[in-house]
């Protein structure tokens, strides 16, 4: 997701005319980025038993101390993915959930369930941006990037506030820079490696108030087509596909779907004019990456 | 939960009073004398002033559970131990650091509640694995 604001920036500067943002990755073959990459925490976790898991088990559950968050609310978001994905042919697990089957699936680091975990799947995804005199010679609507933000998280010599994410960051610094609000936006995909990625990354892009993501969730908001904020039609990582480290990818096409009225009848969002694309990556709260993107409609 | 394992870590210069300060059953982090604070992880600069070289302090050993989470799908090398609880502790005058804490029944863990560092077993002249915590007596949830 960072690699579209450096391909607009590049274009912008004449640089080039068209730029190709390709991932892809095929972890069920075993191919791929296996092992966590090298940090100066790595040996303070593995003495410990720590896996990527258990560091958002670890948000989730302080989460839950200072709001009140509870299991069920971080379910609503996968019940929500699953039945976006019961309309996707493609997506891994098409099988819609209830709360309760989320509750009542394994628990794997509490208080994160199996069903709190986003699949891990083969496969890939191309992005191609381009100037605006290409656009316009296209000859179909091109979505366009309005505004951009990246940052990063790390564990800040110690004094870790896990709730915080970098979205805390991108959020507002990409709505200032388009002009808009939260309120504008009309669709959103948010990178899902597990629903407590969702719920935090709800709050400090400002779809609610810090701590309301629990009940912001709630009564079928993230559904599309009619929700508060309907979220990740594809299915998302917690239901559609995670090739690995690069769930964002599907995340950021099916925000170009929807923009361009192209998601599936049932799913497509009435009059998709503003949609908002985030993405973390890595070890949420403690080291992590954020990139935002407000995209908008084609002519 | 089962004992938990003596992962074989990656000793630094850095790293090494930290490591070697748990065989003893003491909390030891390098220190900054110019901003009169902690340095985590153990670097011997400080990544605040950047001056140096850090010193080390010895803490009390104390604090509060700041997050836990009881893991079931563990890490390899902690296969034996599962269930296992895995949390930061926010060390009295210190960092947030990430530990294991034993001796308390899953259905007590509690965010806020204090521990101690445990004492390993007889002791031992290098790196015992993890920092593992336990309630401090007749003390109930803190801050």
């Amino acid at each position: 997701m960072a690699a579209l604001g450096a391909a607009a920036r590049a274009i912008q500067a004449g640089r080039c005319r068209v730029a190709l943002i390709i991932h892809a990755g095929l972890p069920r073959q075993g191919v791929g980025l296996r092992g966590a990459p090298p940090s100066p925490m790595l040996p303070f976790e593995a003495a410990h038993g720590s896996t990527l898991i258990a560091q958002y088990a670890l948000v989730a559950r302080r989460h839950m101390y200072e709001y009140g968050t509870t299991r069920e609310d971080l379910a609503h978001i996968k019940v929500a993915a699953a039945y976006h994905a019961s309309f996707n042919p493609n997506a891994l697990l098409r099988n819609r959930v209830t709360v309760e089957e989320v509750l009542e699936s394994p628990p794997i680091a509490e208080p994160l369930h199996r069903l709190d975990c986003c699949v891990t799947t083969d496969g890939g995804g191309a992005l191609v941006v381009v100037s605006e005199e290409i656009a316009a010679s296209l000859g179909r609507p091109c979505p366009g990037i309005l505004a951009e933000a990246t940052t990063v998280r790390h564990w800040n010599n110690g004094k870790v506030d896990l709730t915080v994410t970098g979205a805390a960051r991108t959020g507002p610094e990409a709505f200032a820079a388009a002009g808009l609000t939260p309120g504008d936006i009309d669709y959103v995909s948010l990178y899902d490696s597990f629903t407590i990625t969702v719920l935090t990354a709800l709050e400090d892009l400002g779809f609610c108030a810090k701590g309301e993501g629990g009940r912001f969730v709630r009564d079928g908001a993230l559904h599309a087509p009619h929700g508060r904020l309907p979220f990740n039609t594809d299915g998302g990582g917690l239901a559609n596909n995670h090739p690995d480290r690069r769930g964002g990818m599907i995340r950021a096409i099916e925000a170009v779907r929807q923009l361009r009225g192209e998601a599936h009848p049932e799913l497509q969002v009435p009059d998709c004019e503003f949609a908002l694309v985030h993405g973390s990556g890595f070890s949420l709260g403690n080291r992590a990456s954020a990139a935002t993107a407000i995209l908008c409609r084609g002519m | 939960m089962s004992t938990l394992p003596k992962v074989a870590v990656d000793v630094t210069p850095e790293s090494r009073a930290f490591w070697d300060g748990l065989a003893r059953g003491e909390l030891v982090v390098t220190w900054c004398e110019v901003c009169d604070g902690h340095v985590w992880p153990p670097r011997d600069r400080c990544p605040a002033c950047l001056g140096g070289p850090t010193t080390t302090r010895v803490l009390s050993g104390e604090g509060t559970l700041y997050s836990y989470t009881v893991v079931h799908r563990p890490d390899p090398a902690f296969a034996e131990a599962v269930p296992y609880v895995l949390g930061y502790v926010s060390l009295d005058g210190g960092p947030t650091i990430m530990a294991n804490v034993a001796g308390v029944p899953f259905d007590r863990l509690e965010v806020g509640m204090r521990l101690r560092l445990r004492t390993p077993e007889g002791g031992t002249d290098g790196p015992v694995g993890g920092a593992v915590f336990e309630p401090v007596p007749g003390e109930g949830a803190g801050a």
